[in-house]
């Protein structure tokens, strides 16, 4: 049986029928769009990996509990799942230890935080930069846009579901990332 | 006089809001795009065989 043959839905009917062997198809034929994405946007090739296992162990705990959904596109599917997966990282590693004084109050709230903004971040960071590193320099909206639509080629349309943002909002992304990747490389061609 | 009728569709919609989104787009950011594809594209990794083995001996129980 020539899996290379089948579309993704046929695969995963054929899994669901009990062939096994069906997964490893699926494996090849995603695991670059999937992995790269994952690991553009956590920048660690070891936390990727995690990421990328924890995606498909729940994809395989999904089809073997019957709640995939028939309907829809199975990468899309996949990249949502590892998109969460991304997402409950970085909001563990945001999340910080709550100091507390002697009042109770958080001393936190008597601290207050000076951000660069992109626009100078960008101007600080721009010499010697590869594409990888102009990527990683784009806020997190625009980044996650581009990765998706390059590396996962998703639709705006299933991008703009996945972020949970309009059609407009998400090609607006889109737009501002590959402005703000020309103007990196212009700096960046000067110096 | 012949009469016509253009029925509109998802892909459709979503392919003209693309193109009227690309036409927004400053020529050259597009031209710009297109030229650093192959680059994006170097950029793609693969996970490795390792975690691809966990994965399908983890597919193998029961």
């Amino acid at each position: 049986m020539k899996l290379q043959h089948y579309n993704d839905q046929d695969l995963i009917k054929l899994y669901l029928n009990g062939e096994e062997s069906v997964l490893e198809e699926l494996l090849r034929r995603h695991k670059s769009k999937i992995y790269t994405s994952i690991y553009l946007l956590v920048k660690d090739q070891y936390l990727a990996e995690d990421i990328f296992q924890d995606a498909f162990i729940k994809v395989i705990n999904t089809l073997r509990t019957g709640k995939y959904n028939e309907e829809g596109k199975f990468l899309p599917w996949v990249m949502r799942i590892a998109h969460n997966l991304v997402i409950d990282y970085f909001r563990r590693e945001k999340r910080a230890p709550v100091i507390t004084s002697a009042d109770g109050t958080d001393v936190f709230n008597t601290l207050q935080f000076l951000e660069e903004s992109a626009e100078d971040r960008i101007l600080r960071e721009q010499t010697h930069m590869d594409l990888r590193a102009m990527i990683r320099l784009l806020p997190e909206d625009q980044k996650e846009v581009l990765i998706m639509r390059h590396y996962a080629d998703l639709s705006f349309k299933e991008i703009a579901d996945l972020t949970g943002v309009s059609i407009n909002t998400a090609l607006g992304r889109m737009r501002y990332a590959l402005s703000n990747l020309r103007k990196m490389m212009k700096v960046k061609e000067v110096s | 006089m012949m009469e016509t009728s253009t029925s509109i569709n998802q892909l459709n919609f979503e392919k003209s809001m693309m193109e009227s989104a690309i036409e927004d787009i400053d020529t050259s950011d597009l031209a710009f795009y297109q030229a650093i594809k192959p680059q994006l594209d170097a950029l793609s990794k693969n996970p490795s065989e390792e975690t691809i083995s966990k994965i399908l001996a983890y597919a193998r129980t029961k």
